[in-house]
This record gives structure tokens, sequence and C-alpha cells, in this order.
């Protein structure tokens, strides 16, 4: 990163004042300006390092969908210019950001938290403008222009290490988000979605943060930035898309496509003991596939680790719930025997445990049921 | 290394430069207690020690390379800024290191984090936990931790051993196991009893 600055610093010496109007990547005879080449290899070196660190998660199928939905915004030469991909990053808070070389990564926070994917569009499609409209390089220049470049590239925010110095983690100005909006419109409208679901996404978003009373890091978390676009979106359908025909939503195939994303990322709001987000997603898991034996044992866990006066019948119930659906899960026995060996009930404990290392003689924590079952025959 | 652990080693550095009155690196050899009292170890000849009431950092040659932590949590108060889990007294030793390894793995800067043991551990003769795992830094270099912990009265006394997973944290390992060894809890003082009630 550091080698990035000095970079652009060179050419900004050499150069003087550089301009921070550039032509979008849609417009015929785009090529890449140097620094902005500089900025694509630094990205894509951040970019590996990124991917090499585990937090990519990594699903080809819907990977192939996210990238479907992108190629539905954008025509191919457009695709051409600017390679975008998206990826999925396991990570419970909301964000989604995209680097100067057209890699977008969207959190498993935000993904989960959507309903349909005419709103999966208004996010690929601001996301997308980003890159198109080459904001990574303007607003690079235009704060060397302010000579106050010096700052931010190196800041570390939670959970994203080197990729924290583009300002598409951190949001970009207030115009070029702005910008980001208006382009992202047209890009829904003329992919023929429903343009009203654009609000929509963010007042669903903030909603859910009100709910849970949490504070989040990055860009998409914050108030202001929610409170920006439900108020952009909300102008443009009213000034430019208001008449027209309501598009499509395509909720029922998002929804089945995000199933496992909502799973999953129910599990990273328990880990961080987010309780409220995680019970909500484990709710909406449990309804997107109420046959599945996970979505009970995770709202036994959670009733489990909430603690409380109920916890513990809570907790049962749900686990025998998620064991009535598919005896041969073995989480929610070895949860039961933690429940009931807590309880004194020692009996029943044990039979949950002995079941439990039945399905799994290898559990990673046999060692510890191994003890429980030695106190419990005592 | 974590970004928790960096930001105490700059922490420390900061203080260190500014000739504070604040922690400092000492060297560490022999008999430590920290001034609260709540526990005693016998630290390696050749390492220098931070500490602070609690919390003792210690190392041979550098947090980077090797570092050996020991930190007292209390129960019912938040565990830092990146779980909202607590721990609760009567909690088994098995749910105790389920609240300490999520909040290793929602710290930010901890990546592809995979846990290689989870086991009963005994420290001080008291029933505990060890966690064992792997993980990688910010800039991609692969580190091993060892996690030991203990609930006593109302407070997770917790030993920490971490280093690169090449070369260092094997060669080490075994002064850390030695420290651990000698790690005691003290009795709780009476006014420690009477809130403890």
């Amino acid at each position: 990163m550091r080698r990035l600055v000095g970079t652009v610093a060179a050419v900004v010496a050499a150069a003087g004042c550089v301009s921070t109007v550039l032509p979008p990547a849609t417009a015929s005879g785009f090529r890449l300006e140097e620094d902005e080449r500089s900025l694509w290899r630094q990205a894509e070196e951040a970019e590996d390092q990124f991917e090499k660190g585990g937090a990519v998660y990594a699903d080809a199928d819907l990977e192939t969908y996210l990238n479907d939905v992108a190629r539905r915004l954008e025509p191919p030469e457009v695709l051409v210019a600017i390679p975008f991909r998206i990826r999925v990053v396991r990570n419970p808070y909301l964000n989604a950001f995209t680097l100067p070389n057209g890699r977008i990564y969207l959190h498993t926070g935000m993904l989960a938290r959507m309903e349909n994917e005419a709103q999966l569009a208004t996010l690929l499609g601001h996301e997308m403008t980003h890159a198109t409209h080459r904001h990574a390089v303007r607003e690079q220049r235009n704060l060397m222009n302010n000579a106050a470049f010096a700052v931010g590239l190196n800041s570390i925010l939670p959970g994203v290490g080197t990729l924290a110095g583009f300002s598409a983690v951190r949001g970009y100005s207030r115009e070029m988000e702005t910008e980001a909006d208006d382009n992202a419109m047209r890009l829904l409208a003329n992919a023929g979605y429903d343009v009203r679901e654009a609000p929509k996404l963010f007042a669903h978003l903030k909603e859910q943060l009100n709910e849970e009373k949490q504070s989040e890091p990055f860009f998409f978390g914050t108030h202001p930035a929610l409170d920006d676009r439900i108020e952009n979106y909300r102008r443009l359908i009213e000034l430019q898309y208001g008449r027209r025909p309501a598009g499509v939503t395509n909720a029922q195939t998002f929804l089945q496509r995000t199933r496992d994303i909502v799973h999953e990322n129910a599990i990273l709001d328990l880990r961080a003991g987010r309780f409220v987000a995680a019970e909500r997603g484990a709710r909406k898991y449990g309804a997107l596939d109420p046959a599945a034996a996970r979505g009970p044992f995770l709202l036994g866990e959670l009733s489990r680790q909430r603690g409380g006066e109920t916890a513990a019948e809570a907790a049962l119930t749900e686990y025998r719930r998620a064991v009535s659906l598919d005896a041969s899960y073995p989480e929610p026995y070895r949860a039961m025997g933690l429940v009931l060996y807590k309880r004194g009930d020692k009996a029943g404990a044990k039979e949950a445990f002995d079941k439990y290392l039945s399905l799994v003689p290898q559990a990673s924590d046999r060692a510890y049921i191994e003890q429980y079952l030695g106190s419990s025959t005592k | 290394m974590s970004a928790t652990l960096k930001s105490l080693w700059i922490l420390a550095a900061i203080l260190i430069s500014a000739c504070a009155s604040g922690p400092r690196w000492v060297p560490a050899g022999g008999a430590y207690t920290p001034s609260s009292s709540r526990y005693t170890l016998q630290l390696p000849e050749g390492w220098k020690r931070l500490n602070g009431q609690d919390w003792l950092l210690t190392s041979r040659e550098g947090p980077f390379l090797q570092s050996l932590t020991v930190r007292v949590l209390e129960v019912g108060k938040p565990l830092g800024n990146n779980t909202k889990k607590m721990l609760a007294r009567g909690m088994l030793p098995q749910e105790a290191a389920e609240v300490i390894q999520d909040a290793i793995a929602s710290s930010p800067g901890m990546q592809g984090m995979k846990l290689l043991e989870n086991a009963p551990a005994e420290i001080d003769g008291r029933p505990g936990f060890k966690l064992v795992f792997g993980y990688k830094e910010e800039d991609g270099l692969k580190m091993k931790a060892v996690v030991y912990g203990v609930l006593a009265g109302d407070s997770l006394y917790q030993l920490t051993y971490r280093g690169p997973e090449r070369y260092y944290y094997e060669r080490d390992l075994a002064t850390f196991e030695q420290v651990r060894a000698t790690f005691r809890i003290a009795p709780p003082t009476a006014a420690q009893a009477r809130s403890a009630n």
C-alpha cells in the first residue's frame, strides 16, 4: 500500500494537479490511466492476500448466481472493460465493497438480510458503479490534490485487513455515493427489476439495526449512509421512475439461493454474541427450510447460550425438535446432554451423550464427554 | 498476531517510548505475582515481561515471535468489543471454552482460524480447558496458539501462548507448559469472597 502512495505521489509531483474528471469505463475507448493501473495492481495484491486469509465463503453455485445477476445489469462490453467478480465474505456486519478492478465483496451479513433479487441488484448496481465510474482513482486524485492523502491508506478496519485502505471499504465521498445510487437505479430499471425495492432494502437494513441496537463498523452499517441511500432512492423514484410498471423481484429464487448464507450468518452472529440478529437469522432460515434439523438446533443453541431462567427448557424443546427432524444429526444430542448434565439429570445426560458419541465416535470434544459420562455413572 | 495483541503491543511501545510511568519491559525470570495478588507463577529466565494490575505479557525475543499472556476475565462482564457473549457462573469448562473460542474467532484480524484441539485440562488442580488453534496474520503469516482457561469464583484465568507456526511456536511451547504448571490462583481475599456471595 505504501508503494501505491509512492507511485501516485510521483505522478502528482510530475504532473502537478491531476484531473478528477474521468469518463466512465462504459464510454467508448476506455483505457486505464497510469496511476489507475497501479491502483488495480495494488487491488489485485490486496485481493490475493485477502482470499488467502480464509474469510471468503466458497460456494460455486451461489457465486455463479450472484455473477449472473451482475451480468444482467451491465452489457458485455462493460464486463470486458471491468471483469466483475462477486465474492462472499464470512462476516456478520453489514458491508459490501468494490475494488477498483471489479472485485465485489458482499458480507454474509448483508446478503442474509436481503429479501429478494431486486434488492441484491440494487446493491450490486451501486457497487459496480464505483468501479465503472472509476471512483477509486478519482477519489485518490482528489485526496492528493488536497494534499490529504497521507492518511487513510494504511488504516486498519476490523476484519478486512489490507483491503481496509480502499475507500471501497470505508465509503466514498457523498457525491460519489450519490452517483452510485443514480446509476444503480438506471441499471436496475433497464434490467427489468422492481425499482421500488431499492429504498426498501436500505429501510429494511436500518429497521434491523435499530432493533439490534448494535454498532457497526462499516459504511452500510451506519445510519447516515443508510439514510442517504433511502432518501436518494425515494427521490429517484419520485422524480424519474415512479410511473414505470412494476418490475420483477425474483424473491423465491433469491431466497432459495441464499438460504445457506442465512444459516451461516446466523452462526456468525451467534458466535459474536449478537443474539437479536442471530435469532432473526435462525428464524428466517427455519422458515426457508422447515425440514432441516439445523434450524431448530440453532435456535436451541441460541437459548442455551443466551441464558436466563427459561433457557434450558427452551433449548431442550428445540433440540428435541431437531432430532425429530433428523435422528442422525449428532449435535443436538451433545447439546441436550450438556443441558441435562447441568440440571443434574445424569441418566438423561448419559443417554444423550451416548447417542452423540455413537453418531460421532471421533468427536473433537470426546474427552469432555467422557469426563461427563464418567461422573454420570458415579 | 491478532489486532488485539497488536494494539496492546503498540500501546506498550508508546508508553515505553514516552518514558511514562506506565508498564515497561523488565527482565522476567523467577516468581511473579501481579499487583492484584490474584495469582502467582514462575517465569522463565531470559524472558522479559510487561504487566498491568492483572494482565501479564512476557516474551523472549518480542511478541511478534512469541508471547505468553495471562489475563483475568470477570463473569458477567463484556469480554471486549468483538463479542457480546459473557462468561457466567456455573459454566462447565467446555462452555467457558466455547465463549473464549468465539471471542477469539470474532476478533478483528483473526483470519482462517482452525481449531486443532479442544479438551479438558487441569490448571492449578482445577478443571479447565485447553484450546489449540491455527490462524493467519493479516500478512498471511501462519500462527499457532494454545489457550488454557479455568473458572474460579467469578473470574476466568486465561493463559495464552502464541507464535509463528514455523519454528517459534514449537521451540518455546515446552517453556510455556512449564510456566503453566507453576500457575497458582491465590485464595480470594475476604472482600472478594463477600462480593462473590
